[in-house]
């Protein structure tokens, strides 16, 4: 009786089996198009409606534990790893900050490139022979600085210093590889100098005054407006009447001008053109 | 209600398991089947008729798995959980090897049955994976035969 009973059960199963079966190819048979359903497994499939209804039971649970399983995997693999990641985060961070040092250095190597250019496109003068220094002291209490060029590069006492913004200086020491100049604002420091204007061209004196500012003297008859002659704004640059100095360096920009009343010599105060707090290279013009 | 209710919930785990963990566990071509050790399991020592519906369940959460060949899979399962209780009953003594000899006995039926309802398209590999998974499965059942045995022991003991 029970092996019977047993025997109906599994012919229907049986049965059930092939009904399914018979479905499931249906289903599978009637894609069109590529229809797609997202519960399935397989996108290009049909499925059939037990099918479905199975899949909304065990997938569920399958995905929470392809997630679990996915996360002990990673744990596991970062806790084997561990040692090596720190090992190269160590190393990353040394060639970090190796990179970050290497890069500061063409940072300024940049910059002084750009600098040295600015140099090497100033106008040119003839006469002379520029060479380019840098400066590897620089005393602004003193108003001196001292460059990497001396007798063996043909420095002599004398020479101008120069940027392309205008004068520096005057080199006044030399020695074989250095030489030390007084910047234009040294109370000994003087130069001949023209007023830079097309209604103008006065030429005076230009002498440094130990301070920020610069002092020129124009000698002229004591009568007579100061307006034609000079005014704030004006630049000044070098006169040319020199052996020293070539024409037309500009050394600065008038601030103000009067006539003192007794001697009627004009007296103008001038602002340097060049900053010579941010000054690094700069260029000696020798006399060839 | 409870007494298929257990199963059932066996049977959703080994599928989830089937899921996501045989993939990872595959040797080569050999993967472990969950659904057929667990259902083997089931049916062990069961009757005739609640292998047939173990197996019938398991194969059709096979299929599911994969929406694919679900007559085979069925098939091959409901008759290779009552060959599980056939064989069991014929064993002389209960045991952790006698799972693995059952588990075995239940893969190899379901592979070759498999064979012929569910014609796999590579002979080599199907013959691989079976051989494979007899070793596998049989392996695996020494395993859910310890914690089967320590879980009942609990229950009884929880009774008691």
């Amino acid at each position: 009786m029970r092996s019977s009973r047993s025997a109906v059960l599994i012919f229907l199963l049986v049965c059930l089996s092939v009904v399914l079966g018979v479905l499931q190819s249906n289903a599978k048979k009637h894609v069109e198009g590529g229809a797609e359903t997202e519960s399935a497994p397989n996108p290009d499939a049909r499925i059939d409606p037990v099918t479905r209804a199975v899949q909304f039971v065990i997938l569920p649970p399958t995905r929470a534990l392809n997630r679990t399983f996915d996360f002990a995997g990673d744990t596991v693999v970062s806790f084997l790893e561990a040692g090596t990641l720190r090992r190269r985060v160590e190393e990353l961070e040394t060639t970090l900050s190796q990179t970050l040092a290497d890069r500061r250095k063409l940072e300024a190597l940049e910059r002084e490139n750009w600098r040295l250019r600015q140099l090497q496109e100033m106008p040119p003068y003839p006469q002379y022979q520029k060479i380019t220094a840098d400066i590897v002291a620089l005393n602004l209490s003193n108003h001196r600085i001292t460059l990497n060029v001396g007798e063996k590069q043909g420095v002599k006492p004398g020479a101008p210093v120069l940027v392309p913004s205008g004068l520096v200086g005057q080199v006044v020491e030399v020695s074989k590889g250095t030489c030390v100049a007084n910047l234009v604002t040294h109370p000994r420091f003087a130069v001949g100098a023209r007023v830079f204007r097309s209604d103008s061209q006065e030429v005076g004196i230009l002498r440094g005054r130990g301070s920020d500012q610069l002092a020129l003297t124009i000698y002229r008859e004591p009568t007579g407006s100061l307006d034609p002659i000079i005014r704030g704004g004006d630049e000044i640059t070098t006169s040319g009447l020199s052996i020293l100095y070539p024409e037309g360096i500009l050394i600065g920009r008038v601030a103000e001008a009067r006539r003192n009343r007794t001697t009627g010599v004009i007296e103008a105060t001038v602002v340097p053109a060049v900053n010579l707090a941010k000054v690094r290279e700069v260029v000696v013009l020798v006399k060839k | 209600m409870r007494h298929w209710l257990s199963p059932l919930l066996w049977l959703i785990l080994a599928a989830a398991l089937q899921g996501s963990l045989a993939e990872r566990m595959s040797i080569g071509w050999v993967k472990p089947d969950f659904l057929l050790v667990i259902a083997a399991a089931l049916s062990m020592r069961g009757s005739v008729e609640a292998a047939a519906g173990i197996g019938f369940v398991a194969g059709l959460f096979h299929s599911a798995l994969w929406n694919e060949r679900v007559a085979a899979y069925t098939l091959s399962r409901m008759f290779a959980c009552v060959v599980a209780t056939r064989v069991y009953q014929a064993t002389p003594a209960a045991g952790p090897w006698a799972a693995a000899v059952v588990t075995g006995a239940a893969t190899l039926v379901a592979g070759v049955l498999f064979l012929f309802i569910g014609i796999p398209s590579d002979l080599l590999r199907w013959l691989v994976s079976t051989v494979g998974g007899i070793l596998y499965n049989a392996a695996l059942a020494l395993l859910v035969y310890a914690l089967q045995s320590r879980w009942s022991s609990r229950r009884s003991r929880d009774r008691i």
